[in-house]
């Protein structure tokens, strides 16, 4: 069995009192997609935060192949091969769509700033890479016709397609999606379906998935990690935790997990 | 004229940490003057001339950049204008009481640049200085390191979610402003042929960032106009000009409250509809 | 003079200058910790103080008293209208636009100052000024004596009207959480000019009292205002008993500074420590955790 791609280890995160995650241990292996289920405040987003080097685990680390990421800078760990997309939506709201992209290519890039005010081949050349990846990103996606609009003049929808493209153009070894259906339409959540699936088999990416909507997790997950406040309390496929006695305790009848 | 042109140096590369960095800095005279006194004390001490002093004095007033924003652009919004200030404040208080290396309150004497004596030679080389400036801003701010700046502006978080070293990107902006802060200070030394500490003294600094302000952040024309207008202010108001630091103050506060993106700013939007 | 005295009369002179840096830092530190604002005209109103003094005095003629309840009005609503024209247009925005803002104020009563007033320093001559007290070896004026009580006594007044009143529990409530405070009905603008209004005459009676002692002039709010941020973030933003220690921790520090070493550097000592705490622990000593900005 190969080593797992990414190994949370005993993460434990404490705020004053209050302890979010309690000895969380897991792995993801290479091209899965695991889902990050839980009710609210089960410690998802402090444990994605921990992941993406917001926040500093009190204790415990989190090893991406074998290094340790846990508490080095966020951008660090983006450059490590770390995307995410963010709860709320993030985008860079006075750029358009195809900068949007092509900039978060930008630190994996050879030519340096120097390069690129004097503006030497390689740097235009780069750049001219990185418009082509981001147009091919919109088509997989099917907003090619959006290149060079604002990127805040799309639909919500489209805004968050628009966030997956940006962090698949950068060729991901990790990619965690943090509630990515969220405030989607039924016909968008298809398409989102679609779209993480054909991450996993056709890029062969590695997805770390947070979700509230049970649709998509147990349309796209192969195995599901649950959290109840702060604690494992469940790592098993979609079908198997679902029906977890644990885990429906936890849901108080899994009525409190949306059905789309 | 002369002092429009170190006007439009200061102010443009100000804006290179205001508007396009997005941090509040009122040290910018202390790199003026450590620019200026480098070049003084050079000559004083080496007997070196502008041409040697000039980039010596970008490379000094560059590292005290680098050294302030160090440990600076680590803190927040209020915690970084107050360390600037304090800064602005320390080196003030450096220049004015060293007496034995600074001259004290009176200054070191600074000679001509020799080829250039006269007052339109060195017009020339003044415009010189801020034609370089504004292209090299102009380069700066339409690069990947641009485009940073631009991504910190507008998400921070994001920006460093994609793998973007912010606080490097911040501290190039520093850097990159104190230098030519320098060179302001080396043409202004030769230019009024000696330098006192209070030449550069935090209003000053905060006369450039009325400036900047006032002119419009973050565009290319906006810190040049802001420059121009208020060396001219004077001239226009007379015998009024006793009151120029008073309409300084004013202007400041009614830009902010009512036009936040300067002058420039409301016109280019203007234009765009 | 023995060297004990020499001390315990540095130490004197510095808890005097210390008490004034107290009464100007808990106002920057109210209006930061409750509004999370900067404001760097702050020194203006010490210095407005000071001239209110002078003014009501020497041209009015009132006595003790008089004048500074006069300076309390005064600057109260002084505060109160900055509050309205500066810093309410420009709440909730980039917190960069306040600093530029207040800045952009400072200078214009600094400059209005000396066009109104001249840039003669100028005194408020009260009879206790001359009144010469003597604590065991130490050598004060009344005035002086009275600056300290009068902090005390300040301070104190200003502790139990946040503990113990409605203003004074909204005001904690805004400080603490200002969401929920407003859900709980607490209104915030009236929130904002009570602050404004408080700091504003906090550092009026600061200026005034000291005008008595060290003389006023238009500049004497700037390098004063430094001195007040450095406390504050010396103390830790938005802490009072913090606020308290470190304003008279300064004083005392750059009156030995002064007397020993000299004057020149002293008043490069609070930017070194500022500069330094900074670095070290930028929450200052008591204060709130910097994540909360």
């Amino acid at each position: 069995m190969t080593a797992p791609l990414l190994h949370f280890e005993s993460v434990t995160q404490r705020f004053g009192g209050l302890t979010a995650l309690d000895a969380v241990g897991f792995d993801v292996g290479a091209g899965e997609i695991v889902g990050l289920i839980g009710p609210n405040g089960s410690g998802k987003s402090t444990l994605v935060n921990i992941m993406t080097g917001t926040l500093t685990p009190t204790s415990g680390r989190v090893l991406m192949d074998g290094q340790q990421i846990s508490g080095t800078a966020p951008w660090r760990i983006a450059r490590a091969g770390v995307a995410r997309t963010f709860q709320m939506l993030r985008l860079f709201r006075t750029m358009t769509v195809a900068q949007n992209i092509a900039l978060a290519m930008q630190p994996t890039m050879e030519a340096g700033y120097c390069a690129s005010m004097l503006r030497t081949s390689l740097a235009r050349r780069e750049d001219t890479q990185a418009r082509r990846k981001a147009a091919e990103m919109l088509a997989l996606f099917e907003l090619d016709g959006f290149l060079d609009h604002p990127a805040t003049t799309l639909s919500i929808g489209q805004q968050r397609m628009v966030e997956l493209a940006r962090g698949l153009a950068t060729a991901p070894r990790v990619f965690v999606l943090d509630e990515p259906a969220a405030g989607l339409s039924p016909p968008n959540v298809d398409r989102l379906i679609k779209v993480l699936r054909r991450m996993r088999d056709d890029y062969g990416v590695t997805v770390l998935l947070v979700e509230h909507v049970m649709r998509v997790v147990q349309a796209v997950c192969d195995r599901v990690v649950v959290l109840d406040f702060g604690e494992k309390i469940a790592d098993a496929t979609p079908a198997v935790a679902i029906n977890d006695p644990r885990v429906v305790e936890a849901y108080i009848g899994l009525g409190r997990a949306k059905h789309d | 004229m002369v002092m429009i042109f170190i006007y439009v140096v200061l102010a443009v590369s100000l804006d290179l940490v205001m508007g396009w960095a997005g941090q509040v800095s009122f040290a910018h005279a202390a790199f003026f003057g450590i620019g200026a006194y480098t070049t003084a004390i050079m000559q004083r001490d080496f007997g070196t001339g502008f041409w040697l002093n000039l980039p010596a004095a970008m490379v000094m007033a560059g590292l005290c950049g680098f050294l302030l924003g160090l440990p600076a652009l680590r803190l927040r919004g209020h915690f970084l204008a107050i360390v600037t200030i304090a800064f602005q404040t320390i080196v003030y208080l450096a220049l004015s009481q060293w007496t034995s290396f600074t001259g004290g309150q009176y200054g070191i004497e600074v000679s001509s640049v020799s080829g250039f004596a006269s007052i339109e030679r060195f017009y020339y080389l003044a415009f010189g200085l801020s034609l370089a400036t504004v292209v090299v801003s102009w380069l700066v701010t339409h690069s990947r390191l641009g485009m940073a700046w631009q991504a910190v502006r507008d998400d921070e978080v994001l920006a460093q979610a994609i793998g973007l070293n912010t606080t490097a990107s911040k501290l190039a902006a520093f850097v990159l402003a104190a230098a030519f802060a320098g060179a302001a200070g080396v043409l202004v030394a030769h230019h009024i042929r000696g330098v006192t500490p209070d030449d550069f003294t935090i209003l000053t600094s905060a006369t450039i960032v009325a400036m900047v302000v006032i002119g419009g952040r973050g565009t290319v024309w906006g810190p040049l106009l802001g420059a121009v207008v208020f060396m001219a202010l004077p001239e226009l108001l007379g015998a009024a000009a006793r009151y120029k630091l008073i309409i300084y103050g004013l202007l400041m506060i009614v830009m902010v409250t009512m036009m936040p993106q300067g002058v420039f700013g409301v016109w280019a939007r203007r234009r765009q509809k | 003079m023995n060297s004990l005295n020499l001390f315990l009369q540095f130490l004197a002179n510095g808890v005097v200058t210390g008490a004034a840096y107290v009464l100007v830092a808990i106002g920057l530190t109210l209006i930061f910790g409750i509004l999370n604002v900067v404001n760097f005209a702050h020194g203006e109103f010490y210095m407005l103080g000071g001239y209110a003094a002078v003014t009501a005095s020497a041209v009015l003629g009132f006595p003790l008293i008089p004048t500074l309840v006069v300076t309390v009005v005064f600057l109260a609503a002084f505060g109160m209208a900055a509050e309205w024209l500066v810093f309410r247009p420009i709440s909730g925005r980039d917190p960069n636009n306040a600093i530029i803002a207040s800045f952009g104020l400072s200078i214009l009563l600094q400059n209005g100052a000396l066009v109104v007033f001249g840039a003669q320093p100028q005194t408020w001559k009260t009879d206790l000024a001359e009144l010469p007290v003597q604590l065991g070896p130490v050598f004060l004026t009344g005035q002086r004596v009275l600056i300290v009580l009068i902090t005390v006594v300040l301070v104190a007044a200003l502790l139990l009207v946040l503990r113990y009143t409605w203003t004074g529990r909204a005001l904690r409530a805004m400080a603490q959480h200002p969401v929920i405070a407003q859900i709980s009905g607490v209104n915030v603008r009236k929130v904002a000019v009570v602050t404004f209004a408080i700091a504003s005459a906090l550092s009026g009676i600061a200026g005034a009292l000291m005008s008595s002692v060290f003389m006023v002039q238009p500049t004497s709010g700037a390098m004063l205002v430094m001195k007040a941020f450095t406390v504050v973030i010396l103390g830790g933003m938005g802490s009072i008993g913090g606020t308290v220690l470190a304003g008279l921790g300064l004083g005392t520090v750059e009156a030995m500074v002064s007397g020993y070493v000299g004057n020149e550097i002293r008043d490069m000592i609070g930017f070194l420590l500022v500069i330094l705490m900074l670095l070290v622990r930028p929450r200052g000593l008591f204060g709130q955790s910097t994540e909360r900005s």
